[in-house]
């Protein structure tokens, strides 16, 4: 609870001096960062209000020359019928330092509307005078840092040695796609009104990055060779070279404007009170500087794009548990200074099923000394557009490390996303109410995978055919079924006359009854002798002549008989037997005489029909 | 007595018992190697199975994804036209094999032929030479009875349907022996090869004076219409005719 309140209490103060902020009052110290020893310089504090009691601080190591002058300006705009107006005071020191070396002036204190406010502190670095200018010309006032002292210079007088461009390196061993920092520095003892690029270097090799200039360009003293130089940044350039090997910054042309008191020439009387001034322009040469590169480490990461500098990257994801057709963004940040332009948005692999977008990126570069620092904001927007468990990928980022001098690979985590069904079913965005059937995606083509089971080695049959075992395949079968038709076909032909097998059978049945008979009339059993002796015959001549049962009389048999041709006598005498075998088994003949010449009579007879009637 | 029979008997058992264990197991191991992406393992080790426990057209589906796998195209295709051989309707073996064909830098146009030709192409490679025989013999003994209820039949139409049974059954018959014999000669011709080197140039005569006809390149399936030497004549799908040097080619 306690923490909440403070929290809040926290938020208060800080709107409440946001608040105060927009009112706007600023009350700055001004001066020049260096200046030369017995020379007047200006500090300047300023405040957009009107104040009252400004409280200098004490300055030590300077002498007060003159001030403080009061400045009042004031301006008012009209601007669609809204009148605001700016006020701004100036307060002004002259001062001329004491003694060379670094020194600090502390804040002043101004009073406004019963407010104190409190400037900035400045840091002053006065150089010693010059060894060879003279010192009627230095004691002359010029104006806070604007020109230089050497005001009344001749033509004659500008050489090389008081103004130079030098070009300064940042470094002069890089490697590869590391910013270097190109500065093109005017130094001059002359008053130079104007310098202007005339013939830039075209950078060959290198991609380069200008770095804007302020407008206001204010002169610094700067001593080089124990010479107090007025100087001045003309042009600053961050440069990443592009390849390896020894990269040369051609020559750079700047064109000088020099303002050249023509004292010499003109002799008036009012030479002395209107000073004449003439302008000559000078070409000045920057030299050419070479710069060694040293190519990057092999072992690059596969995901290395050229990036070099030092960066962080900060993922996040707006929600890992959605319903379909509910966004997520995906958001990367990637923080740092080094060869920003290159960074390749990282392509991240989302699941089939989710609709992706173009990644947005915003780019918040600024190009500093140092390079290009900033960040670069990627953000990935994806729909689900069905529900499940998915997974979106790692993905890598990799730059090269100034100051380690490693590959760093940064890696997005795994996000795993819960997407639930959400309202409306999968295609609630479609505004047509009939589902959309898609067809099976084919991702990729692959050959299938090794077969693990089922693995039978030497498993290859030789072929018989045409073999002995083959043609006997065939033979077989063939053979069996010639010996079958063979056997088949007599046995056809026998089949196909019924009647001839029954006269044959005729005989056989014939002489087995007979023989019983003959057996009856061993044991000398009459009766049943005659009736099987009948029997027989009756049996004979109806399979012999082929007479059904119902009809067998002995008018049939003649008539089959003589239809036949069979001689008329054996008719008779089968008359005879059956009459005699029919008589005797209702009168017994007890003679056996007579039943043996009834028996060998019966066999004659049947004898008799079977040699008449041949087929 | 009967121990000093049994033993090496009992022996000889377990030396075959465990050589085929070893080679299941070997098997076992490769498949092992081709999953953790050892292809080159693999392939030596599935190369010495087939070598030393003898062939079946998954060992060369297996080792053709291997050779696939570690971007070995012509001897990736050989395998699988290896195993195609000895089983024709392996799907996944004709499935790879126009995957790895995709990679073949010829593109041969084939000449058409007759699509009744194709399909009895097809027909005859659904199943093996001795499938065909015991079916063409099956049809024979049919053909066999019908003639047997021709001869016999007592009505005349039976006779006459049992007539045209018969007649179709043995033309059939014949059909399927052709095509037993036909498959076997597929199974045991060696006239097809696969080209192995990157890019081999086709000659008009067996000699390297001879002059330039076309180029070929690794994975295309040549027919061997006779050798000579160390050449060897090929012919194209398109019908191109060349000589080649035999070390350029391995037949499937």
């Amino acid at each position: 609870m306690k923490r909440k309140i403070f929290l809040f209490s926290l938020l208060i103060s800080v709107h409440a001096f946001s608040l105060f902020g927009a009112d706007a009052v600023k009350f700055n110290a001004m001066s020049p960062s260096t200046v030369v020893l017995d020379k007047p310089f200006q500090l300047v504090y300023s405040v957009n209000a009107s104040g009252r009691d400004l409280r200098a601080p004490e300055l030590n190591n300077f002498d007060i020359l003159a001030g403080p002058f009061e400045s009042h300006s004031q301006s008012i705009q009209m601007v669609n019928g809204k009148t605001s107006s700016s006020v701004s005071v100036s307060y002004t020191y002259t001062l001329q330092a004491q003694k060379v070396g670094t020194f600090t002036i502390p804040p002043a204190s101004i009073m406004v509307e019963g407010q104190k406010y409190v400037s900035n502190g400045l840091s002053i670095k006065v150089l010693p005078s010059d060894n060879n200018t003279s010192k009627s010309q230095s004691s002359n006032p010029s104006s806070s840092g604007g020109t230089t002292n050497q005001s009344g210079a001749h033509a004659n007088n500008i050489s090389s040695e008081n103004l130079f461009i030098k070009a300064n390196v940042s470094k002069t061993n890089v490697y590869e796609q590391e910013a270097i920092l190109v500065t093109y520095k005017l130094y001059t003892l002359v008053d130079v009104v104007q310098c202007a690029n005339k013939k830039m270097p075209d950078f060959n090799g290198f991609l380069k990055q200008d770095i804007e200039q302020s407008q206001n360009k204010q002169f610094s003293y700067e001593s080089v060779n124990g010479k107090n130089y007025g100087s001045v940044v003309l042009y600053q350039v961050v440069l990443y070279p592009q390849h390896a090997g020894v990269l040369e910054i051609s020559k750079a042309t700047f064109e000088a404007l020099i303002r050249i008191q023509n004292r010499a020439n003109v002799r008036s009387i009012f030479d002395d009170f209107f000073e004449s001034y003439s302008n000559v322009t000078r070409n000045v040469v920057a030299p050419s500087v070479r710069i060694n590169v040293i190519p990057l480490p092999a072992s690059k990461p596969i995901s290395f794009n050229g990036t070099v500098g030092h960066f962080t990257m900060s993922p996040s994801i707006s929600a890992d548990k959605v319903k379909t057709n509910d966004a997520i963004t995906l958001k990367l940040n990637i923080a740092g200074t080094g060869n920003m332009k290159l960074i390749k948005t990282p392509q991240l692999k989302f699941p089939d099923g989710f609709e992706t977008y173009d990644p947005k990126v915003t780019n918040n570069f600024k190009t500093t000394p140092n390079g290009v620092s900033g960040s670069k904001v990627i953000e990935y927007m994806v729909i689900p557009r069905h529900a499940g468990d998915f997974e979106i990928p790692s993905t890598e980022f990799s730059y090269f490390d100034i100051q380690d001098k490693a590959y760093k690979v940064l890696r997005t985590p795994t996000y795993k996303i819960r997407v639930d069904k959400g309202e409306g079913g999968e295609n609630a965005t479609v505004v047509s109410n009939y589902t959309n059937k898609e067809d099976v995606k084919q991702l990729g083509r692959d050959i299938r995978y090794i077969l693990v089971d089922d693995i039978q080695l030497d498993n290859s049959e030789s072929p018989m055919v045409g073999s002995f075992l083959s043609w006997m395949l065939y033979l077989i079968p063939l053979m069996v079924s010639i010996v079958l038709f063979v056997f088949f076909k007599k046995q056809v032909r026998e089949n196909s006359d019924m009647v001839l097998v029954r006269n044959r059978k005729a005989n056989k049945i014939a002489q087995k009854r007979l023989k019983v008979a003959s057996k009856l009339l061993e044991e000398g059993k009459m009766d049943v002798f005659y009736e099987e002796v009948l029997k027989a015959l009756w049996a004979y001549l109806r399979d012999k002549l082929s007479i059904s049962q119902s009809n067998l009389t002995k008018e049939q048999v003649q008539n089959v008989l003589s239809e036949k041709a069979v001689d008329a006598s054996v008719y008779s005498r089968i008359v005879e037997v059956l009459n005699t075998c029919e008589f005797a088994r209702y009168a017994p003949i007890s003679d056996a005489k007579n039943m043996e010449n009834l028996y060998k009579e019966t066999i004659q007879v049947i004898s008799d029909i079977e040699n008449s009637i041949k087929n | 007595m009967m121990n000093r029979i049994i033993t090496p008997l009992l022996c000889l058992l377990l030396l075959f018992g465990s050589s085929s264990i070893n080679a299941i197991d070997r098997v076992k191991e490769a498949n092992d190697l081709y999953a953790q992406a050892e292809y080159k393992m693999a392939i030596k080790e599935y190369e010495e199975i087939l070598v030393k426990e003898g062939v079946s057209p998954q060992i060369y589906y297996n080792l053709g994804n291997a050779y696939y796998k570690s971007n070995e195209i012509g001897r990736a295709i050989l395998n699988y036209e290896r195993a195609l051989k000895i089983d024709p309707m392996m799907e996944d073996a004709s499935y790879n094999l126009t995957i790895a064909q995709t990679k073949v830098v010829d593109n041969i146009i084939k000449i058409p032929t007759f699509f009744l030709f194709e399909w009895f192409k097809i027909l005859i490679k659904l199943i093996g030479s001795n499938a065909w025989l015991y079916i063409s013999v099956f049809l024979f003994i049919l053909c066999l009875l019908f003639v047997f209820l021709f001869i016999f039949a007592s009505s005349r139409r039976l006779r006459i349907v049992s007539f045209y049974i018969w007649m179709v059954f043995l033309v059939f018959s014949i059909l399927t022996l052709v095509f037993s014999n036909v498959r076997k000669s597929q199974i045991e011709k060696h006239n097809e090869a696969i080209v192995m080197s990157g890019v081999i140039t086709a000659k008009s005569s067996p000699d390297k004076s001879g002059t330039n006809l076309f180029q070929l390149h690794e994975g295309t399936k040549v027919e061997i219409k006779s050798s000579l030497g160390n050449w060897i004549e090929i012919e194209l799908g398109n019908g191109s005719v060349g000589w080649v040097e035999k070390v350029h080619t391995e037949r499937i």
